[in-house]
């Protein structure tokens, strides 16, 4: 079974392959990567060289987290000085500066609030057919934004959905996301 | 494009420029015989992150920047169409203008579909919106918009506007609501004659 990052690159690659090649004829025909834009006329360079950004974020004061996730388990934090919820947990409160947490387990459930189809994909999530994107209300006392598993049109504000922690089909690493109870 | 929205719900990207000169107040006499003045600023963030807002039919920033810019400016914040001549707000989408009259105390919570439907922001209504045609029908120029904003309401207030397009300047202010990012950060502007 191919990683969810191959599936990715693959895809990526294969919706690029034309346009790669028509610029190395270009290049080996002008000896430039330029041509004229068909509509406008209006000269355009192509750069030759290209972006592969991927970003690295230290969750090193959220290990917790990371730990909870492995076992399948959902962790969140609460400032012990002002109370306030935080999912994905927060090392530190924003809303009065303490960096006092303290870590408690998720609840498995919540009410829907909103939730959109999502059709037209940014580059990385090209791969994945149409899905949606919800907002969920939890008993715990904060909002989780997750992908809903379920068609759209049987989707209701104040529904119960169950948060599922795991692997998801077709993907081969652990992540949380929400189906109808 | 994301459901319920549609293509033509959305503002078009487009290029754009607009540009005003800002001066100070002697530098502004010696220029020109017609300034407009900043009357208010308000300012103001919420959260970028969408989970964590308490609802998603208004945004925060817009609420509080209004009521920053409406108390430097002396407006009644439970009735600012009575001090305004004009208004351009940030139409990103067809629910955003709705949101900005609710957010900018235009109407009620819930009853901003109202003012538009009953043409209370057409000239001759209670206050015109978006005579420019706004972001959905003018394009918005992302850098150039808010300025925009500000160009097209000088000339508003000065009635140095197109027949057809020029609302009636009886008070002689004017408000612009502008946006940014997911609707975290705001600025509401108020110019006077």
């Amino acid at each position: 079974m191919s990683t969810v990052v191959e599936k990715l690159r693959e895809y990526l690659d294969r919706a690029e392959a034309e346009q790669i090649r028509q610029l190395d004829q270009l290049v080996a025909a002008t000896g430039l990567p330029v041509y004229r834009d068909p509509k406008t006329g209006a000269l355009i360079w192509v750069d030759v060289r290209e972006l592969r950004l991927r970003f690295q974020l230290s969750v090193n004061r959220i290990a917790k987290f990371v730990e909870g996730l492995s076992q399948e388990r959902l962790y969140y934090t609460v400032c012990r000085r002002c109370g306030a919820r935080y999912f994905p947990p927060q090392a530190d409160c924003p809303r009065c500066k303490s960096s006092d947490m303290e870590w408690r387990e998720a609840s498995r459930e919540g009410e829907l609030v909103t939730w959109t189809v999502i059709n037209v994909k940014p580059a990385s999530f090209a791969h994945n057919e149409d899905y949606v994107v919800g907002i969920v209300k939890m008993p715990d006392g904060f909002n989780v934004t997750a992908w809903i598993d379920a068609d759209p049109s049987t989707l209701r504000p104040g529904m119960r959905l169950r948060l599922l922690v795991g692997k998801r089909p077709g993907e081969n690493y652990i992540t949380y996301w929400f189906r109808p109870v | 494009m994301a459901w319920p929205l549609k293509l033509y719900d959305s503002s078009p990207i487009t290029d754009g420029s607009a540009a005003v000169i800002l001066a100070g107040e002697e530098v502004a006499k010696k220029i020109t015989d017609t300034p407009v003045w900043i009357k208010a600023i308000g300012a103001a963030n919420g959260t970028s992150n969408l989970s964590k807002r308490e609802d998603f039919a208004g945004l925060e920033a817009a609420r509080l920047a209004a009521q920053r810019a409406y108390r430097r400016a002396g407006i009644d914040p439970s009735e600012p169409v009575k001090h305004l001549d004009v208004a351009e707000v940030h139409d990103c989408f067809t629910i955003a203008e709705i949101m900005a009259y609710e957010d900018l105390g235009f109407a009620k919570r819930g009853e901003g579909y109202k003012l538009a439907r009953e043409k209370q922001t057409y000239i001759g209504g209670v206050i015109p919106v978006n005579l420019s045609g706004g972001l959905k029908a003018k394009g918005h120029p992302i850098g150039a918009t808010g300025v925009a904003m500000i160009a097209e309401l000088t000339r508003q207030l000065r009635q140095e506007v197109e027949r057809g397009r020029q609302a009636p300047i009886r008070k002689g202010m004017a408000l612009a609501h502008n946006i940014g990012g997911t609707g975290h950060y705001a600025f509401v502007t108020v110019l006077s004659l």
